[in-house]
């Protein structure tokens, strides 16, 4: 299949791989994000792995509670990332790999993230001026 | 009986964990199983240190989080309520931190020590 | 593809240690040995090479010629301001990856 010419070109691209729940490598990848958008650039996630369970609509808006401060709600990862989404629309995107996210039942994404099949994903780094592959799945 | 838990790596997923890391799973199901004593090795024995600052904040968009982990807390919490918390001596000297002062109630010494004991515990987990 | 060939300078990031992050590490030094301009951040787990003493690797790379920097949130976070850091190893944010990621000709190598 070609691949498809996308009409913008990003100044980010992070593929991560990196599972949750595991690293720091989500943290730093929010984390870099909010400096490249803070400086007015754009900056795009496709999401592999495991972390395309992150934006799963069942995971809601707030973590179970801590029980040690059950009153101070805790937001999710998919909340985080949705608030970037909003915050930033159009500077940072979320993209889902449907090939992962079948592979482990991740269904019913959150409205706000797009879902892309793998057989997109070089037209994806095409579309970037700069690819950060984040492996360790 | 308690068990002995080591916990040898920290900072599995700050932002989408967040307070649930290893101690606080400690915290939480402990009691339940009897008591835990602890050890913390590699990345988790500044979890041992006094003196230190509170995490800190970490911003995400629209987001300050303020519900990362706190390991000192957590330390501080199960040193309270009577767990034995040991600190690896070779993992802090990797941070260049042997002589660091050390939480009150947290015991320093190269750990593997501790394996002469293992048998006076239910069981021995490496978190 | 709008990747940056050549690269005019290297952005090196290491979150690991252990074994491979060594060998990343002599792949930093090779880098900036064979004279390319490289940046190398330390962050996450990466941030244990930094302390004075623990890796021969970095002090290599930084005979080499090339730069070293320590996340300074990494630092806080773990509680680690009063470990000892590397000589010729500089502590800086977020906003400073960010910056030499932006940068044209930036090949960037994530470990």
């Amino acid at each position: 299949m070609a691949a498809t010419v996308e009409r913008r070109t990003w100044d980010v691209l992070v593929v991560l791989t990196a599972p949750p729940h595991t690293t720091d490598a989500l943290t730093t990848v929010l984390r870099l994000a909010q400096a490249v958008l803070e400086r007015e650039r754009t900056i795009r996630v496709w999401a592999c792995g495991y972390n395309t369970m992150l934006t799963q609509s069942s995971l809601g808006e707030t973590k179970p509670a801590d029980l040690r401060d059950p009153a101070t709600p805790a937001p999710t990862a998919g909340a985080l990332i949705r608030g970037l989404l909003t915050a930033y629309k159009g500077r940072f995107s979320w993209i889902v790999c449907t090939a992962c996210s079948a592979e482990r039942g991740a269904r019913d994404h959150i409205a706000e993230v797009r879902l892309r099949s793998d057989a997109r994903l070089a037209a994806t780094v095409a579309a970037a001026h700069r690819t950060l592959y984040i492996g360790g799945a | 009986m308690t068990y002995l838990v080591i916990i040898d790596r920290g900072y599995r997923g700050s932002a989408e964990a967040q307070f649930f890391d290893a101690l606080y799973g400690v915290e939480m199901l402990g009691d339940q199983l009897g008591g835990m004593d602890v050890v913390l090795r590699g990345t988790s024995v500044t979890a041992a240190l006094a003196g230190a600052a509170p995490p800190p904040a970490l911003q995400v968009g629209p987001t300050v989080l303020t519900t990362l982990a706190d390991p000192r807390r957590s330390v501080g919490a199960l040193v309270a309520k009577g767990a034995a918390v040991y600190v690896d001596e070779p993992g802090l000297a990797a941070f260049g931190l042997d002589r660091a002062p050390l939480l009150p109630g947290v015991t320093r010494l190269d750990t593997a020590r501790l394996a002469a004991r293992w048998g006076d515990y239910a069981g021995v987990w490496f978190l | 593809m709008t990747q940056d060939l050549p690269a005019e300078q290297y952005l090196l990031v290491e979150t690991r240690s252990g074994d491979t992050a060594d060998r990343f590490l002599a792949d930093a030094a090779a880098l900036a040995g064979a004279g390319e301009r490289v940046r190398l951040f330390l962050a996450a787990d990466g941030v244990a090479l930094g302390i004075r003493g623990v890796s021969a690797g970095l002090t290599r790379f930084l005979g080499a010629g090339g730069q070293a920097w320590i996340d300074e949130f990494t630092l806080a976070h773990r509680a680690l301001h009063a470990a000892p850091l590397a000589p010729g190893l500089r502590t800086t944010g977020m906003g400073d990856l960010a910056d030499w990621l932006l940068e044209p000709g930036t090949r960037v190598v994530w470990h």
